[in-house]
């Protein structure tokens, strides 16, 4: 037979008639021969009912119309909160594109911080563009010395260029 | 029962459908039951009335992503709990009280006295005076708040042990162990206020719904 300390959790059971066939059994059986937990029994059954029978708290008059007005609130505050954060997103994108845009001036800055400098004879050197003005200078005047009745102007114009080479 | 569970998985169904009507249908039917609740786990305060409507705003936020797995009674009753636990948690902070509501009581899992009258009633002749009243207030006050919440939503509310595990989130086991600490202790308060009450013949209480 099953002893006090094992029936008693199983006595709330029984009071809402949720105990097994063999768990009711075995209380009945305990309870026939145990005059305490019998009475603890009926205190429960009486304790449960008085419980029972508490009158419940109605909600108070204009609850619904106080919810209403509350859950518009809600609702006007999710609604603000919604373009809020649709702004904080916008400018998180707009700070990305001016800072990729700063990254990008960076990055140039730096790659031409960090580009080789000229040689010191390169500076000594004409412009590219002086230099392929004497190459064509230098070919028309061996053509004009070549065939100078073709070109009147060639005997002028060798004397000035080899003036200008001295 | 059934009949019920239908109604409100069509009032679901509509609010889901952004028939919010639908929605003051939910409101009107449980607006009672969730304050009664409530007012047992924090007291008729201001509060009960803010936490009753902080209840309804989370469901009516939550309700488009309702699964009706759990009935909708259920659900509320979820909501109000975990709302109050957590009131009762900030105010017993606030009060810099030390006693951790999570723990159970010293003394909660041991036997109660048993020496009690050999008498059964019939819980429906019952018709509490003041004085019982205020007892059993003070009974169901002096709960943690894990235990009284089983108690209610069993005792007072009238939900099935599954569904009390579903709205407090715990097995079925720690469900029965919590309500039967609750009814011990709220036995052990009302012990001298019901022993004169008479008692008819063996009466069963399982609750009927």
């Amino acid at each position: 037979m099953m002893d006090c300390s094992r029936v008693h959790p199983l006595l709330s059971g029984h009071v809402d008639n949720a105990l097994s066939p063999r768990e009711a059994l075995e209380v009945e059986r305990h309870l026939g021969g145990c005059h305490a937990c019998a009475s603890l029994l009926n205190e429960l059954y009486k304790s449960v009912a008085v419980t029972r029978s508490a009158p419940r708290a109605l909600a108070p008059e204009g609850f619904m119309e106080a919810l209403a007005l509350r859950l518009e609130q809600e609702e006007a505050r999710s609604r603000q909160l919604s373009l809020a954060g649709l702004l904080v997103w916008l400018s998180s994108r707009r700070a990305m594109v001016w800072g990729a845009a700063a990254a990008a001036l960076a990055l140039v800055a730096l790659t031409l911080r960090s580009a080789p400098p000229p040689s010191p004879g390169a500076l000594d050197a004409p412009p590219p563009e002086v230099a392929s003005v004497r190459l064509v200078k230098e070919h028309h005047v061996a053509l004009s010395i070549a065939s100078p009745l073709e070109d009147l102007s060639a005997a002028n114009l060798s004397a000035h260029f080899h003036a200008d080479a001295q | 029962m059934y009949a019920v569970a239908d109604a409100d998985a069509r009032l679901v169904l509509r609010c889901q459908s952004n028939d919010l009507a639908a929605f003051n249908d939910i409101v009107a039917r449980y607006q009672h039951r969730v304050y009664g609740y409530v007012c047992r786990m924090v007291g008729h305060t201001p509060e009960a009335e803010d936490l009753t409507q902080e209840t309804f705003v989370k469901a009516y936020q939550g309700i488009r992503t309702f699964q009706s797995r759990a009935s909708l009674n259920t659900w509320l009753y979820r909501i109000a709990t975990n709302l109050c636990i957590d009131y009762a948690r900030r105010a017993a902070r606030t009060r810099g009280m030390t006693e951790s509501l999570s723990a159970e009581r010293p003394g909660e899992e041991h036997e109660g006295d048993l020496e009690l009258p050999d008498v059964r009633f019939d819980p429906l002749t019952i018709t509490l005076n003041h004085e019982l009243q205020a007892h059993l207030n003070e009974a169901i006050e002096g709960l943690p708040q894990r235990l009284r919440a089983v108690l209610l939503l069993h005792d007072i509310e009238g939900l099935a042990y599954d569904e009390i595990a579903s709205a407090v989130g715990c097995p079925l086991g720690t469900v029965k162990s919590r309500l039967f600490h609750a009814r011990m202790a709220v036995r052990g308060r009302l012990a001298p206020y019901i022993a004169a009450i008479p008692s008819p013949a063996h009466a069963g209480l399982a609750v009927t719904r």
